[in-house]
């Protein structure tokens, strides 16, 4: 199956009619949780990469980072995809990819819902580690603080 | 394949004789001539998914250090160019580079490749920021 045939098959499963990449192979999905990126990665193994903006990093961001490192520790906070930090925009992103060859539209599907679920879950996490230090408390960086 | 021949089958990729325990191995893999030390590598099997879980220890991070390391590895991690499709991550001190894998793939790609992708990554990683193994 290849790239293009996968998404038109998944998006006519979730009654996206016509769901198709761009020249470029990639395509959107829109929800109140954000826009879904995905694209097609064509390397030495054709991949799918899901791609979605979780926040802005903020000012004081040592307890963010590190909660979005912890989070991606084992995988399991974030189902298979990956936190990291867009440099150019600063702003904190999730991303997982699959080879196209272990895909099919049920597996795609079951993906891209796994990973908007995560979204969700990781931005909660992230907004809270960031609220705590606007409550006061002081990141845990693993080293002795006085608190001034 | 079980996690078991795969992990037999590795050490024989490696010239090494590997043995995992409860799902569970670990051991050491250095380069000749390697200025930044041996890394540590973990692969937990995940029997409930079937998937690998191959964890390389890149090295005690300094989190005193301010904000500069941790951005550092979720840059790297910005759609995987800085770790060959890998994800750096924090285990208290220590940053871990990892890849969570499917056994039939880990033996289909070559588990030896997939690891030594690791190491290089792990290695470019120390070079940067000038750390090397602190490994326990």
């Amino acid at each position: 199956m290849t790239y293009e045939e996968l998404i038109e098959e998944a998006g006519a499963a979730i009654g996206i009619e016509g769901f198709a990449p761009d020249d470029d192979g990639v395509c959107m999905l829109i929800s109140d949780i954000g826009e879904i990126v995905i694209m097609d990665c064509k390397g030495q193994k054709e991949m799918v990469l899901l791609n979605a903006a979780v926040a802005d990093v903020p000012p004081n961001a040592s307890a963010t980072l590190l909660a979005a490192l912890e989070s991606n520790k084992g995988f399991k906070d974030t189902n298979g995809a990956t936190l990291s930090v867009d440099p150019e925009t600063h702003r904190f992103e999730l991303s997982r990819y699959a080879f196209l060859e272990h895909l099919d539209p049920d597996k795609f599907i079951e993906m891209v819902e796994k990973f908007a679920t995560t979204l969700v879950a990781v931005r909660e996490k992230l907004e809270s580690a960031g609220d705590k230090l606007a409550e006061g408390e002081l990141p845990d960086l693993g080293g002795e603080f006085i608190r001034v | 394949m079980t996690f078991e021949e795969a992990i037999a089958a590795l050490g024989e990729e490696f010239g090494v004789e590997l043995s995992a325990e409860d799902g569970k191995v670990s051991f050491e893999v250095s380069a000749d001539g390697g200025d930044f030390g041996p890394v540590n590598f973990t692969l937990t099997y995940q029997p409930e998914t079937e998937m690998l879980l191959v964890s390389a220890d890149a090295g005690v991070v300094d989190l005193e250090g301010g904000d500069a390391p941790l951005l550092k590895m979720l840059e790297a991690n910005h759609m995987y160019s800085g770790t060959e499709g890998a994800s750096f991550s924090l285990d208290g001190e220590h940053a871990k580079l990892e890849r969570l894998i499917c056994l039939d793939a880990f033996w289909q790609e070559g588990g030896k490749s997939i690891l030594m992708s690791l190491f290089r990554s792990v290695q470019a990683w120390r070079e940067e920021n000038g750390t090397s193994a602190e490994i326990e």
